[in-house]
């Protein structure tokens, strides 16, 4: 009896099976039993109570009355016994029953707002309560009264007054019988929590009332929440869609009938069976417990289908048994042809059918033998070429062919044969091929319909059983008729007489001689049938010739074939080739012998004579060095060799002959076929020319300049080719880059006039700074030896014992050499080529205003105030040093022009940032006499200037302006006549060169050059390296400097994370030095400024790497 | 320089009486430094040097007569103990590192002041190379 009834068919006849349990209950089926007695039938009070538990706490029992003294009166007594809760009408009771039910309720008949009764049928309706013994106390003294109250279902009922004895064992019987019932319900509950059937209770309202662990892991299995499911009404809320079926009338039946019953249910959404039995409770529900059976019956299924097959299987057998049966027993090829047609028609209930073989001269099937088929369409398809109609498909692709329907199938339609397909009334056909032992396809058995259809599968398992046993038999038949029409065609060619034949005994008499043989050996055929080949056999070959004869004899081999000498009649000696074939009787001794003699001697000499020329020839090409001369036979094999070929295709004589011509081609050719092509060309125009790349041994290419040419014999067969290959490679190479020179010297003149153009545009705007820049080294040199005696003269002057007046002095002084060291310093940034510094530099402001300020300030007339404006620290613009001193320089300069005739002014130079828009913007501000709007239109022009010639730099604003633009600035120019001239540059901001705490900067610089070592950890500290000399436990360098030696070295010392490698020398041979990820490699006595750069270049690299 | 067993030993090479002058009286008011003479043209530095063993030999880059930058590398690989350091005003990249490439231990700017030049002295005697701030800027540009 299965809970769950589903929307889908029932089995066509549900199982119920009257009273008995089904089959598979067994042992649970029989705790359950004895488990619904315990719990429903009534519990004899005194086995009850010799089952109350010792070690329960006190019982609790909720008490009811509107009357305090009462109340009072009844918890006094019974407080030492048990824990008592006193109330004061029924409402309180029952709220309080419900939130924590007591173990016995005691409650007054009367009382306001809920009386007794209503309480007690409260409590009953309650699942939490209904099983909570009440006693009514009434003190209605009436003689109906206590028959109403155990009707209203009371387990007990008191009359006021009562005597205090009798409540309390009253109260002690009822509290046993609960615990009685509760220890008897928690062992059925371990029962059922403990078999291993699904187990499930309903009330007499089809309501669910308890699942056992195995019906809640079912039911969960399906999607349902067990725990929403226990309250439930099975059919109205859990599964509406059941109502109405067999097996729920039958668990109807259970219920009203109080029957049990076995149902076996399919749910179809679950797609699950189970089997169940439905048993009557005392209480008047039902007590269920069911098994999914599902894997059961789907075995059972199996097994039905297995024995089906089996049978079906077993048919067939006898079918095919009939069938081969007749196959044996008929006699003449065509009716057993015919009679496989038959069978196969009848095994796949088929209309028509034809068998086919195949043709093994045009390799064309061609019918054998039909059945039901009209002549002109067996003219149609007399012979069928691969993969025409159903059976050409069928042969072509090795497997049965099945077209269901002619009209729709693409083998056919659009097809000529299709008209005859529909003459012949055949909508459907199929085609099987019949294999012969190694797999060779022998013919082809078809069958056709004459309406659409596909035969059944198991009719083509037995077909194709019938498939092999007819292949087997053509098989067998075409090998007999290929017997014997061999034997037939060894007559024929015996008589024939081109060679000379023998049929000899094993004691070498002649049994039988061709004409031919008689020829060559000068006698006639009865004198030839009296001699032994022995006797014919030049003495000196006889040994050679027994040796072999006698090997057949023992079984050794089949035959041989042998040149040997004989002697004629007429006594002359000839070369003649034997070949003797052996036939054996079964018993595996030599029958007789067939030999075949070939008279040879005119060939020898030819041979001879060719021999002789061609090793002449041979011993000429052997010496020649320059050509690879060689030929191969017709197929490309290469049969002979010279010297060259060893000079040019670096191949020794044994591994070259042997060789497939074809090798020396490359790769590329090879697949485009042109070793074959050349062949044929060879072949067909006498010899083909070829200047290609070639393979030589070892894989080297080379340049080949060659030809091939076709050698034929005399009767004009081609037998081979002779090729001849030179070496051109050196002069290709010549002529490729001679070609690739002039391409390249183009491309270089090209961009050297570009260059030269770009240079003299710069060259033009920057002659004037050049001279400046000239002016400012020999400043800066000739200040430098006037500053460095002055420094150390002021500083033995401070370390002397001064007056303090006197050092006041010298400390002045000292101020003002200071103040001429950075201006020197700052000219310095003039004397060099901005264009020739690295376009990617940045400037911190700050840092530059120190260097240069003093330098700006000195360009100003006297009279002219200078003022600046700058950030804060650590303001960064993406323009170098040079550049930007350079180009402020230029407007300070004309500012300072522009205010030298006044002789008074103020020049402000500012710097300001703006993070909004990445920029900072350097401004030289002056009030002077300003520019007209033409002029500042003007200004950028290289050339233009307002000033007087000879005084004017010239080409200042175009020169700043080609500064500001290369570091990606611009200029901008605001200036008016009589009030003053500002020009910025709004420059880029760099990006913060902050030092990257996660950035490896550990170097390491290993080199034997002590001098160069320091100089490169000087270098490498400047670019912000930690530097270290040897390797420390668990660092991993981001960068090694090492010289060769150090280089050969360091696959000892191996790092994990490939480190950036500079190598201060030429790299080691290639071999055991490890490659790393970057290497930069500066060759032998690099200058100071390689070094410097590729330094540069590495801290690059890793920076990059690390971003 | 104090754990130096001796003195250090100076040899100057300048056509400059001023320079030489100062840097004399310099180091005669330094300890740990001793004064083995000056010369005013790299003609005979070779000779000089291996007479009077200088330690450091300083050398003014823009002298009349031979091309200093050859001298250095002759005494890079006949004496090559005793270091050299070119002093110049001109700081000039490609001086810098020629100077470098052919041998030379330091490059000074006079510019760069006398701390400079004493500092100088003291490490490459140590076996340092040494190149003055100033130097040092021109060759990151």
């Amino acid at each position: 009896v299965t809970i769950p009834l589903g929307k889908g068919p029932l089995p066509p006849e549900p199982t119920v099976r009257g009273h008995e349990p089904a089959e598979g209950f067994t042992g649970t089926a029989a705790f359950a039993k004895a488990a619904i007695r315990l719990v429903f039938e009534p519990v004899s009070a005194t086995g009850a109570m010799r089952a109350e538990a010792r070690d329960r706490p006190r019982p609790r029992i909720l008490w009811a009355d509107d009357e305090a003294g009462m109340r009072d009166y009844v918890r006094t007594l019974l407080e030492p016994m048990y824990d008592v809760r006193a109330v004061a009408d029924g409402e309180m009771a029952l709220r309080e029953a419900i939130a924590d039910p007591p173990d016995l309720v005691l409650a007054d008949a009367t009382m306001p707002r809920m009386d007794g009764v209503e309480l007690l049928r409260q409590l009953r309706s309650d699942p939490r309560t209904k099983g909570v013994p009440v006693i009514l106390l009434s003190a209605r003294a009436t003689e109906g009264s206590p028959i109403d109250g155990l009707q209203t279902g009371a387990d007990d009922y008191l009359i006021k007054p009562f005597s205090e004895r009798e409540l309390i064992a009253r109260i002690g019987v009822h509290l046993k019988l609960v615990a009685a019932q509760r220890e008897a319900e928690q062992r059925v509950t371990r029962i059922l929590e403990n078999i291993t059937d699904a187990f499930q209770v309903f009330d007499a309202n089809w309501r669910i009332t308890y699942m056992n662990p195995v019906a809640r892991s079912f039911f969960a299995r399906h999607g349902m929440d067990p725990d929403a499911m226990i309250g439930k009404h099975f059919w109205d809320d859990l599964f509406p869609e059941s109502r109405g079926t067999d097996n729920s009338r039958q668990m109807d039946r259970a219920m009203t009938e109080r029957v049990p019953v076995t149902i076996s249910n399919y749910h179809a959404t679950w797609d699950t069976w189970t089997l169940g039995r439905f048993d009557p409770l005392p209480d008047g529900g039902l007590a269920n417990y069911f098994q999914d059976i599902t894997e059961r019956k789907r075995d059972e299924e199996r097994l039905s289908v297995n024995e089906q097959r089996l049978a079906a299987d077993l048919a067939d057998m006898v079918r095919l048994q009939m069938v081969s049966t007749r196959l044996v027993g008929a006699g003449d090829s065509t009716p057993l042809l015919l009679d496989i047609v038959d069978a196969a028609i009848d095994l796949t209930n088929a209309d028509m059918g034809l068998i086919q073989l195949i043709d093994p001269a045009s390799g064309v099937l061609r019918i054998e033998a039909s059945r039901g088929f009209e002549a002109p369409y067996l003219a149609h398809f007399v012979t069928v070429r691969e993969d025409e109609a159903a059976c050409g498909t069928a042969m072509r692709r090795g497997e049965r062919v099945i077209v269901e329907d002619v009209e729709t199938d693409p083998i056919f339609v659009g097809t000529p044969e299709l008209a005859v397909m529909r003459a012949a009334h055949v909508r459907a056909v199929q085609s099987t091929p019949l294999f012969g032992r190694p797999g060779r396809l022998v013919g082809i058995l078809s069958t056709h319909y004459r309406e659409p259809r596909r035969p059944k599968d198991a009719d083509l398992r037995v077909l194709d059983m019938l498939a092999r046993q007819a292949a087997d038999w053509i098989e067998r038949r075409q090998t007999d008729e290929a017997l014997r029409a061999s034997e037939e065609r060894f007559r024929r060619y015996f008589e024939l007489g081109l060679v000379g034949m023998l049929i000899s005994s094993p004691d070498k008499g002649c049994l039988e001689v061709n004409d031919r043989l008689c020829e060559i050996f000068g006698y006639d055929r009865d004198e030839m049938l009296r001699l032994t080949w022995a006797e014919l056999t030049h003495p000196d070959d006889l040994a050679a010739d027994l040796a072999h004869f006698e090997a057949v004899l023992a079984g050794e081999y089949d035959g041989y074939t042998i040149d040997k000498r004989f002697i004629r009649k007429d006594g002359r000696v000839i070369d003649a080739t034997i070949s003797v074939n052996s036939v054996r009787r079964s018993d595996g001794t030599v029958d007789y012998f067939v030999g075949l003699c070939d008279d040879i001697t005119e060939r020898k000499r030819t041979e001879a004579a060719l021999r002789e020329s061609e090793s002449r020839f041979r011993s000429l090409i052997a010496k020649v060095k320059d050509y690879a001369i060689f030929a191969t036979d017709e197929r490309g094999i290469v049969t002979s060799w010279n010297e060259g070929c060893q000079e040019v295709l670096g191949y020794a004589e044994e591994e070259f002959v042997g060789l497939d011509f074809g090798d020396l081609y490359t790769i590329e050719d090879r697949a485009k076929g042109t070793p074959a092509n050349d062949r044929r060309r060879a072949a067909e125009t006498g010899s083909a020319k070829s200047d290609c790349w070639m393979v030589a041994k070892g894989g080297r290419h080379f340049f080949a300049m060659g030809a091939t040419t076709g050698l034929r014999d005399p009767a004009g067969r081609l037998i081979g080719y002779s090729t001849v290959l030179r070496d051109l490679t050196q002069m290709k190479i010549f002529v490729d880059e001679l070609a690739n020179h002039g391409a390249s010297l183009e491309r270089l003149v090209t961009k050297r006039t570009d260059e030269l153009q770009k240079t003299t545009e710069r060259l033009r705007l920057s002659e004037r700074m050049a001279s400046l820049g000239t002016l400012s080294a020999g400043l800066g040199h000739d200040m430098g030896n006037l500053l460095l005696p002055l420094d150390i003269r002021i500083r033995l002057l401070l370390d002397a014992d001064l007056a303090p007046e006197l050092r006041e002095h010298v400390i002045g002084i000292q101020t003002c050499a200071h103040y001429l060291q950075r201006l020197s310093s700052g000219l310095r940034l003039l004397a060099v080529d901005p264009w020739a510094t690295p376009a990617n530099e940045v400037t911190e402001i700050a840092a530059w205003w120190d260097e240069v300020g003093m330098m700006l300030k000195s360009v100003l007339p006297s009279g002219v105030q200078f003022s600046h404006l700058l950030p804060p620290d650590d303001c960064w613009v993406a323009i170098g040093r040079v550049s930007l001193t350079q180009a402020v320089f230029n407007l300070v300069h004309n500012a300072a022009d522009s205010l030298r005739e006044r002789g008074v002014g103020r020049v402000t130079v500012s710097v300001q940032e703006d993070p909004l828009s990445d920029t900072a913007t350097v401004r030289v501000v002056d009030d002077g006499p300003g520019m007209s709007e033409q002029v500042v239109r003007r200004c950028m022009e290289p050339y233009f200037s307002t000033k007087t010639r000879g005084v004017s730099t010239g080409l200042g604003l175009p020169f700043v302006r080609g500064l500001v633009g290369r570091a990606g600035g611009r200029v901008e120019i605001d200036s008016e006549l009589g009030r003053g001239t500002t020009i910025s540059l709004v420059l880029p901001l760099a990006l913060r060169s902050e030092p990257d705490g996660h950035l490896n900067r550990i170097a390491m610089v290993t080199m034997r050059d002590a001098r160069l070592r320091s100089f490169i950890e000087g270098q490498l500290r400047a670019l912000g390296f930690d530097v270290r000399r040897h390797r420390e436990e668990g660092e991993e360098p981001a960068l090694l400097v090492v010289d060769s030696a150090a280089m050969a070295k360091l696959h000892e010392e191996p790092c994990l994370r490939k480190p950036v490698l500079v190598v201060v020398g030429e790299l080691p041979e290639a071999g055991d030095s490890v490659v790393p990820g970057d290497l930069l490699v500066l060759g032998r006595k690099p200058p100071a400024d390689a070094i410097c750069r590729a330094l540069r270049d590495a801290a690059a690299v890793i920076s990059l790497a690390h971003a | 320089m104090e754990d130096r067993e001796r003195a250090i030993r100076l040899l100057c090479v300048d056509d400059n009486p001023r320079i030489v002058d100062a840097l004399r009286l310099l180091l005669s008011h330094s300890p740990g430094y001793e004064w083995t003479g000056s010369i005013a043209s790299a003609d005979d530095l070779l000779d000089v040097a291996r007479a009077r063993q200088p330690d450091v030999i300083v050398l003014d880059v823009d002298m009349p007569g031979r091309d200093p930058f050859e001298v250095v590398s002759d005494l890079a690989t006949h004496c090559p103990e005793q270091r050299v350091i070119m002093l110049s005003g001109h700081v000039r990249k490609e001086l810098v590192s020629r100077a470098i490439s052919v041998g030379a231990w330091g490059y000074v700017a006079k510019a760069d002041g006398e701390r400079a030049m004493l500092e100088a002295i003291g490490r490459v005697a140590e076996g340092e190379v040494v190149l003055s701030p100033e130097v040092q800027s021109c060759l990151a540009l």
